[in-house]
């Protein structure tokens, strides 16, 4: 399942918040689900979207609908690693979360999860646009200024 | 979050990992770190020293000391401190030589924020022991990556995570021993134990109240705790410590010998430790004496009861209380405190006692003959341990998708401390440790994190999903609304993107009524009240946004109309709306351009005159239809709309125009026979629209009308003001016969008669 579309969060908006946005989420549910196979599907995708070989991390990340969860960092695709201005320093860039479904969402959807499993993520489009662009001020996506809007 | 490195290590004894290691490690298993920061960094060049004599140099403050330091040996120092004194015992910076008064000053005594150990610069520090603190490293941790680990907002369970990683065994601060069996003298009672599941509390006597030691006012500084005296002191360096937020009363400015934990009555009030005043309402849980509220419980203490350089005697509270009530209680208040954010995170009410425990060891360290007075005052619901979690190896390794051993899998709760028992080869019954048990862990998919984090989730490999391979369902609509955005695109439309909110301020030049729109129950701006249920607001504002710098200028956007039902979730309607705009002209020319745009998105349609509605220009409103059916309009907007120039608006109803344009198309028969030709010129009114005019010629000619289209348009001489000459090329021709001359003329005669009968003069 894939779902991109506008989202809305309750944020207070400034050059790097936005309570308006989109958003690519996904789920995979099938009997044997694992770790390995998100990993494996993040890799691809992202490989895909970015035209060339990508480097991901998880780490442990708490988000009530999935268990466990993930923040998935790449490689930093400016410095490679060794650390500059767009990681801080770390050589890595946090880009999505993601995770294995909680088995009370598939509860809730009338899956047995004693029997079904799955993963799920969710990729923020806005963040992926402004991070292509050099945007630095993600007011200007939705601020309607045609000299903003006709570079694209 | 911020931690102390030293402070981690006191618990995890040995740890050899760097901090700037330590944070990786941290962020890849635990919680995500934010940043390393360096404090008392001079304490590398530092030592004790003591002042054997001084002498004054000239008229200044400053005087000439003579000192013993431990490391350096014995240093001449300049020093303008007024503390600085012969006999006492103070810290000294190996800073260099240099000449200060004439006096060459080869180092120099350092004051607290000198050595980067608290942010005193009074005067320089006053040693009590021979001891200095050594520098240390603090890691910060983002908070929102703590929110389910009520445990982590304590250096003792950031150190058992520490301890777990780099497989070292955790010494616990607390020892229980400490606490006397007998009977608390303070009695608590507590009206609803939902609320306040415990509370324990320890009478002292014999209190001075006093500056800290260095050590304890460079922990809490170091980790951005403001110190206060001893007491307080030793309250917040507990908390930070054990997670476990305490409160301190000065026990004689109590009234009666009963604390009571219960909602705030009507009209109670409190003046806080921040001296702010607050108005408590019913939801308040407070902390009371038998005259009124003492603390608000869970939050902030009262002004009242609190330490005081006279405080003789204390009581120390030690509490649990429900998160989501400190957590409404904080909201409203608008106060966030130290406390009110551990609490917030469901903190183990086990826990309160252990909090007493460590704070009797360190006060009997900073306030030199305290005296406990009686034991515990300890008033608790009955706490069920949380039932064991059955997880077998197999189910982990498949989650996973990796191989972990049995013998890992029970190490790694053995070192997070939980219960482990093998009940059968490869299947545990896991215990879950009451500070993991209040909120995080509760079922095996818990469990299946600890061991994914501590094993690391960079050790498993890859690997493709097997998916059974099936055509995926389309989305049509997704389709159509690229099309309809190709399109418009490449007709020079530049795409906008508004917030799907509007103002009753944005709506109300519209006419729309406010009630017709779904409320945001918590806007998030005065301005982002309602849903919208038209795009044209925003697309008004777009135009007066970019007019202020553009002369002319073409924008669309695709969005949805939302619109209220009577029940179940409003519906959504995606629209198409795209506008023209001109500062100089008369307009004209973009209601054509909008008009060519709608029949290139829907081939066919045409547009009448419409009465226009209270925004649109009243001669200048149309309606869109295909077939009959209406798909939008076409409109420019109202003067009374405050646009300086013209501005047209194409909005179209994508979700029919989806259905219609999703009709199949059946090819027609080549025509076989010729057909002939004739041009028409019509004088009309300039305002006429041709398109009636079209449809006149259309009836009149009939069924052999092969085709009709237009040619061409014309003003001026010799036509006479407000008149215009359209011209149409008529094709007309039989399915079964080639028409003679005199029957194409005869179709002729039919048209220009027809259009004469109506009044139209005819150019032929």
């Amino acid at each position: 399942m894939i779902a991109p579309g506008r989202v809305f969060r309750n944020e207070s908006v400034d050059a790097s918040h936005e309570h308006t946005f989109y958003q690519l989420e996904g789920m995979m549910v099938d009997r044997e689900v694992s770790v390995a196979h998100l990993i494996y599907f993040m890799k691809t995708l992202l490989t895909a979207i970015f035209h060339r070989e990508v480097t991901v991390r998880l780490r442990p990340g708490y988000f009530p609908f999935v268990e466990p969860g993930f923040e998935l960092d790449i490689r930093c695709l400016i410095c490679g690693g060794p650390g500059c201005a767009v990681c801080k320093q770390s050589g890595w860039v946090e880009l999505l979360p993601c995770g294995l479904v909680h088995p009370n969402v598939l509860l809730m959807s009338g899956i047995d999860p004693d029997q079904w499993g799955g993963f799920a993520f969710g990729l923020g489009l806005t963040r992926l646009a402004m991070m292509r662009y050099g945007i630095e001020d993600i007011r200007l996506l939705q601020g309607g200024d045609l000299r903003f809007l006709s570079q694209f | 979050m911020k931690f102390s490195y030293n402070w981690i290590r006191e618990m995890v004894p040995g740890l050899d990992v760097p901090p700037r290691e330590l944070m990786r490690l941290i962020t890849t298993k635990t919680a995500e770190c934010e940043g390393l920061e360096e404090v008392g960094g001079a304490l590398a060049n530092a030592s004790v020293a003591r002042v054997m004599s001084i002498e004054p140099i000239g008229e200044g403050h400053n005087r000439k000391a003579l000192v013993e330091t431990r490391r350096f040996g014995t240093k001449t120092v300049v020093c303008g401190a007024p503390n600085c004194r012969a006999g006492m015992l103070t810290a000294y910076i190996a800073s260099g030589v240099k000449t200060i008064d004439g006096v060459e000053s080869d180092g120099m005594l350092a004051s607290g924020r000198e050595l980067g150990i608290n942010s005193d610069h009074s005067g320089i520090v006053e040693l009590t022991s021979e001891e200095l603190v050594a520098a240390d490293s603090v890691i910060e941790v983002d908070n929102k990556s703590l929110t389910h680990r009520p445990d982590l907002w304590g250096h003792h369970g950031m150190a058992r995570e520490v301890g777990a990683i780099t497989r070292r065994p955790l010494r616990d601060p607390v020892r229980l021993g400490l606490l006397p069996a007998a009977p608390g003298v303070i009695g608590v009672q507590i009206d609803d134990l939902a609320l306040c599941p415990r509370y324990s509390a320890l009478v002292f006597e014999n209190v001075t109240v006093q500056l800290s030691p260095l050590w304890l006012q460079y922990r809490l500084e170091a980790i951005g705790l403001n110190t206060i005296n001893n007491i307080v002191d030793v309250t917040n360096y507990v908390m930070a410590e054990l997670a476990q937020p305490m409160h301190a009363f000065d026990a004689d400015k109590l009234r009666g010998d009963t604390i009571f934990v219960r909602n705030a009555w009507p009209g109670e009030w409190i003046t806080a430790l921040n001296g702010e005043k607050y108005e408590l309402a019913g939801s308040n849980l407070l902390i009371t004496d038998s005259a009124g509220p003492i603390a608000i419980a869970g939050v902030i203490g009262g002004m009242d009861s609190s330490i005081s350089e006279g405080t003789k005697r204390i009581v120390l509270e030690s509490a649990n209380f429900q998160a989501a009530s400190v957590r409404k209680t904080s909201v409203a208040l608008k106060l966030r405190t130290d406390a009110s954010m551990r609490f917030e995170k469901s903190q183990d009410p086990l826990n309160t006692v252990r909090g007493l425990a460590r704070a009797v060891e360190l006060l009997q360290q900073v306030s030199p003959g305290i005296r406990l007075v009686g034991g515990v005052s300890d008033r608790k619901a009955e706490f069920k341990p949380p039932a064991p979690i059955e997880v077998t190896v197999d189910w982990l390794n498949r989650k996973l998708g990796r191989k972990v051993s049995a013998a890992e899998v029970r190490s790694i709760f053995e070192s997070l401390e939980f219960g482990v028992r093998e009940t059968a080869s490869g299947r545990f019954s896991v215990t879950v440790p009451s500070w993991r048990a209040t909120r995080d862990v509760s079922i095996k998919d818990d469990l299946l994190e600890e061991v994914g984090r501590m094993i690391g989730y960079e050790s498993i490999t890859p690997q493709a999903p097997l998916i059974a391979s099936v055509v995926p369902p389309a989305n049509p609509s997704r389709l159509y609304h690229r099309r309809v955005r190709a399109m418009t695109a490449a007709q020079g439309f530049t795409e906008v993107y508004n917030y799907s909110f509007v103002s009753e301020e944005m709506i109300a030049p519209f006419g729309f009524a406010p009630s017709g729109h779904i409320r945001v129950t918590n806007p998030i701006a005065s301005d982002q009240t309602m849903l919208r249920t038209s795009l044209l607001p925003a697309i008004r504002k777009n135009i007066l946004d970019n007019s202020r710098r553009l002369d002319a200028f073409r924008l669309f956007e695709i969005g949805r109309e939302i619109h209220p039902r009577g029940e179940g979730l409003p519906e959504e309607t995606p629209h198409l709306a795209a506008a023209m705009y001109e500062r100089h002209g008369d307009g004209r020319a973009q209601l054509f351009e909008l008009k060519r745009l709608a029949e290139c998105l829907m081939r066919g349609c045409e547009v009448r005159p419409a009465a226009p509605r209270p925004f649109e220009h009243p001669e200048r409103a149309a309606v869109v239809g295909w077939r009959g059916q209406e798909i939008g309009r076409l409109f420019e907007f109202h003067p009374s709309l405050g646009i300086e120039g013209r501005a047209a608006v194409l909005d179209l109803d994508l979700a029919v125009m989806e259905r219609l344009d999703d009709q199949e198309i059946r090819y027609q028969p080549l025509r076989r026979l010729p057909t002939s030709a004739f041009d028409l010129s019509v004088v009309a009114n300039v305002r006429e629209p041709a398109g009636a005019i079209e449809r006149r010629m259309a009836d009149a000619a009939g069924s052999n009308l092969a085709e009709i289209e237009f040619v061409r348009e014309y003003t001026g001489a010799p036509l006479p003001e407000g008149r215009k000459s359209v011209s149409y090329r008529l094709t007309v021709g039989a399915a079964d016969h080639t028409l003679s001359s005199d029957e194409a003329a005869a179709i002729r005669n039919r048209v220009i008669e027809a259009l004469q009968r109506e009044g139209f003069e005819l150019r032929i």
